[in-house]
């Protein structure tokens, strides 16, 4: 399947070498970095409305912490060399700081996670024989220690964590918006506003899920869902969805004003290849509705039936969940569907089923971590301590 | 240990700890297994890279390779206006046609005696250079008294020596 | 079979490996008798007897107003360097620019089986050709970017990409300005221009430059004080690509306008 072209491209622009996959990787780890926040709002900032929330925040992070190398995985011409990024990382490459970020900010979250749930292992360990008694005592490292002295420990060392983790998870996030925003040969990526948009979509993704997995979690579990947690969710989700639409379209509006050459290319973009993901999905569908009915919840809420807010926000999250991905599409695929050569453009670009790095390989790699957030949940199950 | 001493509620940390420690030191050890031999030499990169990039095999020989054997076309060619057109350009690289180590033919040189061959450079295109030797290859041929052939080119000119 | 001479016949009479080798020994630039005489991997580090990077320093010179757009230096680099279809280390442009309307660019299939006339329906009064390659910058956005270390600068100048260490993340095909990258699918690691630093290390020229039957590239050595390019960029008026991006391209043009790409 030819790619249609117009204009004039540099022959060897008019390969797409960013696929799927490499939407898929800021997608999993914003989604990771929007969690944590949530997670730390309460762990560290002492938000007591997200108590409910606040470990299975923690479970969702590292769930899909674990998966986010796979898509870069799959990407790599030689993914068994990937580990040179941290033998021999080029440290004046954004992209070398994958390695470290992703290494600390899991020993940081697998930490966090360990001291949150220690007293549950504990528990486990104990009442559980043969096997799993082995594999809950190994877990506990042989301490079975849960008394008052030690939780206070732990909760300390659970602030100090969550503090730490807050910046690593910026990192770990922030630097892909690095990695685009400093090419000064792409324009539709080489912005310094870059990092911050990939943040705040990110906190954006992240509460988004949480409210659509809290709800089917809380519903499959026949538990009552809480109106704080939902009430305090949707403020902060609200709050990044402002930030980030409005700089989304500040960058838009100052390129089309300056009437740059970078205006040519993306206006072209914009109103071609990007018209549907763009406009329809990232902007209006996926922007401004989820901005009018979060509004609607935020401002009516304490007038608001429990059931409506519980839907208006659910169905907000289902679309923010879309935008977030639109946007990582509009920004990695749409970079690449224009020439250097800033006269020249690829107008379609189709990922195929089947592909190495296509359709199927995408949703295999995002269904992954719903499978280990439910084996997680099996083993430290997240909503028990609000059982009592 | 002392009872009363407030560290006792602390073992599951220091258990932790060691374990991060103990790991964060053999990735630091393994690290320095892996980075290749020449890593550093000359910069941060493998240095034996150069020489592999240096001793990749050399395909295209010029003239005075293609001179040792071809002597009589070498002779007419470097006398006539396409002296300064490589050879290869035409025949393709010497290493396709003969081994460059051994000195054995390993296949014919190609000889495409076809009139595409002389419109890469000398049909008429607008971008060309105004002094540029270049016609229309239609009105040329039949202009004098040509057919339009695919070897309709060499009914008038030696491509060794075109003049 | 043997290599041939001529008999007074005119037809081919074999000679002897010996005397084939010792005369290609000589015609080209003693390149063989290294290539034969040193065993295999040993090149004798750069810095050796045969060749000394620190006495060089390449740069790179297009006339575009004399190149004619046939576009063998888009195959010899082919053949020479084994690049994959598709994929370009060096590739010609043509600009034909009417008078009061667009300029029409094309590249088709990067030059490499010559440009086809093209009826643009204006009168065009400006036409040429420009040939392009990797820059080798001296202040690569390319070797900034990679997270390995895989791409990296010699000390005479070039840009070079390590395949064995490359993990072909694609990132430094990203960050080119120029287009000059790509990933070669049968390594699955970047690839781009080397300079043909294999036979520019042995005393010949580049693959495309050999090959130009009108001279419309050169090669030209800062370190060479009789250089003759280095004494063009000395005297007359010189472009490089995109400037203003400051990536430092040691690949100078004659003849530019301000359409080119």
């Amino acid at each position: 399947m030819f790619p249609e072209l117009t204009g004039y491209l540099f022959p060897n622009d008019i390969h797409i070498h960013w696929s799927l996959m490499i939407v898929m990787y800021p997608y999993i780890t914003g989604l990771v970095a929007g969690a944590f926040l949530v997670s730390s709002l309460y762990h560290v900032f002492g938000r007591e409305e997200l108590k409910p929330l606040g470990r299975f925040a923690l479970a969702t992070a590292l769930c899909f912490l674990a998966v986010a190398g796979l898509p870069l995985l799959n990407h790599l011409g030689h993914p068994e060399r990937g580990i040179n990024i941290m033998i021999t990382p080029n440290l004046n490459s954004a992209m070398a700081g994958f390695g470290i970020l992703y290494a600390s900010y899991f020993i940081i979250l697998l930490l966090e996670v360990w001291f949150v749930f220690r007293v549950d292992i504990i528990d486990s360990a104990t009442r559980s024989r043969g096997l799993k008694r082995q594999l809950f005592a190994i877990l506990a490292l042989g301490v079975y220690d849960t008394s008052p002295e030690a939780r206070a420990i732990d909760r300390k060392i659970i602030r100090v964590l969550a503090a730490l983790g807050i910046p690593m998870a910026c990192l770990l996030h922030g630097y892909v918006g690095f990695l685009f925003g400093a090419l000064k040969a792409n324009p539709w990526w080489s912005t310094p506003l870059m990092p911050v948009i990939f943040l705040f979509s990110a906190m954006v993704s992240g509460i988004a899920l949480l409210i659509v997995l809290y709800q089917i979690a809380m519903r499959l579990k026949g538990m009552p869902i809480d109106r704080s947690a939902i009430s305090a969710m949707a403020r902060w989700l609200w709050l990044f969805l402002i930030m980030s639409l409005t700089m989304e379209l500040l960058e838009i509006m100052m390129l089309a004003y300056e009437r740059a050459e970078e205006w040519e290319v993306i206006g072209h973009l914009l109103t071609h290849q990007l018209s549907f993901s763009f406009i329809s999905l990232q902007m209006v569908g996926g922007g401004l509705i989820p901005l009018i009915l979060l509004g609607i919840v935020v401002l009516m809420g304490g007038y608001m039936d429990d059931r409506i807010r519980n839907t208006l926000t659910m169905v907000s999250s289902l679309l923010l969940l879309l935008q977030v991905l639109a946007m990582r599409w509009n920004v990695v695929i749409g970079g690449q569907m224009f020439s250097k050569s800033m006269s020249g453009f690829r107008e379609t670009y189709v990922p195929e089923m089947f592909a190495k790095e296509g359709i199927l390989a995408a949703l295999a790699i995002f269904f992954i971590p719903f499978v280990f957030l439910m084996i997680f949940e099996k083993v430290l199950p997240t909503f028990k301590h609000l059982e009592s | 240990m002392n009872p009363e001493s407030p560290l006792i509620h602390t073992k599951h940390v220091f258990r932790a700890a060691i374990l991060l420690l103990a790991a964060l030191i053999a990735m630091f050890l393994g690290r320095s297994l892996f980075v290749p031999e020449t890593w550093g030499e000359y910069g941060q990169y493998r240095g034996a890279a150069v020489a592999e990039h240096r001793d990749k095999p050399i395909r295209h020989g010029g003239n005075d390779l293609c001179a040792m054997c071809h002597d009589v076309e070498y002779a007419d060619h470097a006398a006539g206006v396409h002296a300064s057109v490589q050879c290869e350009l035409c025949h393709g690289p010497v290493a396709f046609h003969v081994d460059l180590e051994e000195g054995e033919v390993l296949a014919e040189m190609p000889v495409r005696r076809s009139r595409e061959l002389c419109e890469l450079c000398h049909r008429h295109l607008e971008a060309r250079p105004a002094d540029f030797p270049q016609v229309d290859v239609r009105d040329h041929i039949l202009e004098n008294g040509g057919e339009l052939t695919t070897d309709a080119c060499f009914a008038c000119h030696d491509p060794h020596s075109p003049f | 079979m043997a290599r041939h001479d001529k008999d007074s016949a005119g037809s081919p009479v074999p000679i002897s490996r010996r005397q084939f080798l010792h005369r290609s020994s000589t015609a080209v630039a003693g390149s063989m008798v290294i290539a034969l005489v040193l065993p295999e991997g040993s090149s004798a580090g750069v810095a050796g007897a045969d060749y000394d990077w620190d006495r060089h320093r390449w740069v790179y010179l297009i006339d575009t107003t004399k190149c004619i757009g046939c576009g063998s230096c888009v195959r010899a680099c082919r053949a020479e360097n084994s690049v994959p279809e598709k994929m370009y280390r060096t590739w010609v442009e043509r600009y034909e620019i009417p008078v009061e309307a667009e300029a029409f660019i094309d590249s088709p299939n990067g030059g490499e089986h010559g440009f086809d006339p093209v009826a643009t329906g204006l009168s065009v009064r400006k036409g040429f050709f420009v040939p392009k390659l990797c820059n080798h910058c001296s202040q690569t956005p390319c070797i900034q970017v990679c997270p390995v270390g895989a791409s990296f600068a010699t000390r005479d100048g070039v840009v070079l990409v390590d395949p064995e260490h490359c993990i072909g993340c694609g990132y430094c095909v990203q960050a080119c300005p120029f287009g000059s990258r790509f990933i070669n699918p049968e390594t699955r690691t970047a690839d781009k221009c080397t300079l043909c630093y294999h036979r520019i290390t042995t005393g010949l020229k580049t693959a495309c430059i050999q090959i130009c039957p009108v001279g419309a590239r050169r090669l030209g050595d800062r370190k060479n004080p009789d250089d003759e390019v280095i004494e063009i960029l000395a005297t007359q008026r010189v472009e490089v690509l995109q400037p203003e991006l400051l990536t430092r391209p040691q690949c100078f043009y004659l003849g530019m306008d301000m359409e080119v790409r």
